[in-house]
């Protein structure tokens, strides 16, 4: 795949991704397409070796980050734009936003992997190393919690 | 208003766009073409192939020209002096006067062979000097 059609595609969601463990997810994403431009043999399913690697970069840039006094949830909540306002959507950005900040980070991680990386669950299990049956009930335990959150939000 | 089933909530969160990222894309495809051709050490490899080749072959005449001719005196081994001697007078059967003579002789015994001995000088043979050849 032509390196700039994948980083269209997939640059704005590995960012989120990256942005559930560290503070600096722009850099660890940058550094993964330039891996990818230079892997030898050219990874079969770019998609899926993207997620593993930033997932992987910024697990390890995150706690570089602990190790230099930062807080892990300073991350995620500096920087509250995750998605692209927009007064037509049925589902307000900054509640959907602030539920999944909520979320246990593994279904987090799962829910952004499917929802709007378009990872199958196979992929995903390949990408954090378990289990599809494992990343299904990730995804449905968070989904699940993710309405409840959501409905005490949209509650009268 | 939320979602009825879980499904309906899938497509609801799927509508949310993600927002752009910060990433500069032009300046990421340039890095990316700069550390790939960094990386590359087809060209480097064929300049210096080339630059040896170019080397030798004009090295090749002046290699070639340091090659001289040497000319090596091997010491004469002394001709023994007894075969010196020998071959000093003429011999008996290399003389063709001689052989002449020896064949007329043969054929008419009565000839007289002529003194060839050392110091006289040779008969002219002529056709008066030989007797007729008769049976």
């Amino acid at each position: 795949m032509e390196l700039g059609r994948c980083f269209d595609r997939h640059a704005g969601v590995l960012v989120l991704l990256a942005r559930q463990w560290c503070g600096t997810p722009e850099d660890v994403v940058q550094e993964a397409f330039l891996k990818l431009s230079t892997a030898t043999p050219i990874p079969n399913n770019p998609a899926a070796w993207l997620f593993r690697v930033v997932r992987n970069a910024a697990i390890s840039a995150g706690r570089s980050e602990r190790r230099r006094g930062k807080h892990e949830a300073r991350h995620s909540q500096s920087n509250p734009d995750w998605f692209v306002h927009d007064a037509a959507q049925r589902l307000d950005a900054d509640a959907a936003v602030t539920a999944m900040q909520q979320l246990p980070l593994e279904e987090r991680e799962v829910m952004i992997a499917h929802l709007w990386g378009g990872l199958t669950f196979e992929e995903i299990a390949e990408v954090m190393s378990t289990s599809s049956s494992s990343a299904h009930r990730l995804y449905s335990k968070g989904l699940a919690q993710l309405r409840v959150l959501l409905g005490e939000v949209h509650a009268p | 208003m939320l979602p009825e089933s879980n499904d309906d909530l899938s497509q609801t969160l799927k509508q949310l766009k993600v927002a752009t990222s910060a990433l500069d894309k032009d300046r990421l495809l340039f890095e990316a073409g700069r550390r790939s051709v960094q990386h590359s050490l087809a060209w480097p490899m064929a300049t210096a192939a080339s630059l040896l080749l170019a080397g030798v072959i004009s090295l090749s005449p002046l290699l070639a020209r340091s090659e001289t001719e040497r000319i090596v005196y091997l010491p004469v081994p002394e001709a023994a002096p007894s075969t010196l001697v020998q071959q000093e007078g003429p011999t008996e059967d290399s003389s063709s006067y001689v052989m002449l003579l020896k064949e007329m002789t043969s054929i008419n015994p009565s000839h007289r062979l002529p003194d060839i001995s050392p110091g006289k000088s040779l008969p002219m043979l002529t056709a008066g000097s030989i007797a007729p050849l008769t049976p």
